[in-house]
């Protein structure tokens, strides 16, 4: 297997698009916030192609999500997402990633993280609560290896 | 805070036509179904959040009126200004689904939190259209003095 560097390739090669409808209306904040900060979490990481092309879809699919339902509030609308379904689609090997995506910045991420977990540490009087939500997910996360 | 926000526009091009203001910066932390509920501490939803015990765990009109109905709120026929009541009204998508709801100020004007954005004050009409759909519900209850 080759292996590569965060720093050898940047998702700009690997097709990223950092704006989807352009930064008119700030909109593409998102994408690049998301790329940034991926970028400086990855950077000398040593990783192999597979994990690179997931990191920079899980990227891009992040960001269009983001984009596409900062004004929804229906958990529905949000979950059913075709990019957020995607990133489910990929499997356990975006736990990780979502995990430190939370991290960064709290998000709807939870409906994901059942769905690829099958379980759920959140206790149910903090339902509701993104900090707690996030908190309990990330204690999650440290003990179970994935951060 | 700035007085106006192109973002907001783009999304809802009647806003500007009608008139708005913004309120507050952008937080994740509570969406419009708890705002309107006088909740700015956790998202409400039927699906992994909160939701007032009793209520059933499905996203359906019927489902959000029990909501505010369980808060003390009745339907209503008008989003008048009417003086010792205070109002939520409930917008729905194409397949009559609900997408937001904004609760009534002293003003007569509304009040939203618009997802993970920013709260804005506005008329009814100002947030009609691809974004939330139509405004299909209005309810009322009496204030608490």
């Amino acid at each position: 297997m080759t292996l590569l560097t965060y720093d050898e390739i940047s998702l700009n090669s690997l097709g990223i698009s950092s704006t989807r409808r352009g930064s008119s209306y700030g909109i593409g904040k998102e994408a690049e916030t998301v790329r940034e900060a991926t970028q400086k979490a990855y950077t000398g990481s040593i990783m192999s192609y597979t994990t690179l092309d997931s990191l920079a879809k899980f990227c891009d699919l992040a960001a269009t999500w983001k984009e596409e339902t900062n004004l929804k509030s229906s958990l529905i609308e949000i979950s059913l997402h075709p990019a957020y379904q995607e990133i489910i689609g990929m499997g356990k090997i975006v736990i990780p990633l979502i995990l430190q995506e939370l991290e960064r910045e709290p998000d709807h991420w939870f409906w994901a993280l059942r769905a690829l977990t099958g379980i759920d540490p959140v206790r149910p009087s903090e339902r509701g609560n993104m900090k707690a939500m996030t908190d309990a997910w990330l204690k999650w996360g440290k003990e179970n290896g994935y951060l | 805070m700035a007085t106006s926000d192109p973002y907001l526009e783009a999304h809802f091009p009647r806003l500007k036509q009608t008139g708005y203001r913004l309120t507050s910066p952008e937080s994740p932390d509570y969406n419009c179904f708890a705002w309107a509920a006088g909740d700015d501490q956790r998202c409400w939803d039927p699906f992994s959040y909160y939701w007032p015990d009793g209520i059933p765990r499905e996203h359906s009109l019927a489902t959000f009126i029990k909501v505010y109905e369980s808060l003390g709120y009745q339907i209503c026929d008008n989003d008048r200004l009417e003086v010792g009541y205070e109002k939520v009204a409930i917008y729905v998508d194409d397949k009559e689904l609900p997408t937001h709801a904004c609760k009534q100020l002293d003003s007569s004007l509304w009040s939203s939190k618009l997802g993970k954005n920013k709260d804005i004050e506005h008329k009814l009409g100002g947030l009609v259209g691809i974004e939330y759909g139509k405004v299909t519900q209005i309810l009322k209850r009496s204030i608490k003095k």
